[in-house]
């Protein structure tokens, strides 16, 4: 079946926070875009899989995030190259970036774990529920809630603060929410 | 006293979490904010146009 007008539109206006996400993972503006371009072609070609109407937002993140996790346990052995790159590059996004005074965030940013800072950037940032996080993780929504405890703590460890707990919506308010999570198409994807 | 300084941690703490909120939505949105670059509507354009057309309709 044909691509629809309507999935491409769709999937266009969803690339700006792709990019963001994008970024946030890797650190790696160059690797970032690359990582879009993957999860673009692999999105289309599933577009089958996708049904109209549900969160193209959150099924566009859970490729992107699969292909990245899968290409890096494959590249984790032959290198290591974390260290440091991810402030480094983020750094020279452009002018106004560097502008903004994000250094040491970035530099904090840079020591959570791969799991810790995607939860923070799904809640965080993206605006994702918990539910709709743990969907894209394919992970328990308790095991969402818990990195993103140790992600804050950790964070503001770093940052040279005592204790954070309230990025994002309380966990609370999102129990109170109730209803079944969205589902999100994710089959299929590496 | 005690309550003192626990309504103070609590404003501390609540300062540290709006800031580690807004520096991370911040630096989200700048990203989020700019224009699509052309490699990507580029990318799009391709792979319309690599459809078989014979399967399309």
């Amino acid at each position: 079946m044909a691509v629809t007008a309507t999935f491409r539109t769709s999937m266009t206006s969803e690339i700006p926070a792709l990019r963001a996400f994008a970024l946030s993972l890797c650190g790696r503006p160059d690797m970032a875009d690359d990582l879009v371009q993957e999860a673009l072609m692999k999105a289309w070609a599933a577009s089958t899989s996708f049904t109209e109407g549900t969160n193209m937002r959150a099924w566009l993140f859970t490729i992107l995030r699969n292909h990245f996790f899968t290409e890096r346990r494959k590249r984790k052995r032959e290198v290591q190259d974390s260290e440091g790159k991810y402030a480094a590059t983020l750094a020279t996004y452009g002018n106004q970036l560097a502008h903004l005074d994000f250094t040491d965030f970035q530099t904090a940013l840079e020591k959570l774990s791969d799991d810790q800072r995607e939860v923070l950037v799904l809640i965080g940032a993206s605006g994702f529920s918990y539910e709709e996080a743990a969907e894209i993780c394919n992970v328990a929504v308790g095991t969402i809630k818990s990195r993103l405890n140790r992600a804050r703590i950790k964070l503001s460890e770093l940052l040279g603060i005592k204790s954070a707990n309230d990025i994002g919506p309380d966990p609370n308010d999102q129990a109170a929410l109730g209803g079944p999570a969205r589902r999100i198409g994710q089959g299929g994807f590496s | 006293m005690s309550d003192q300084k626990r309504e103070r941690s609590e404003a501390v703490q609540q300062e540290v979490q709006e800031h580690i909120g807004r520096k991370l939505r911040e630096m989200y949105n700048y990203v989020a904010e700019q224009p699509i670059p052309d490699r990507f509507v580029n990318l799009l354009d391709q792979l319309e146009s690599s459809e078989d057309p014979v399967k399309g309709t």
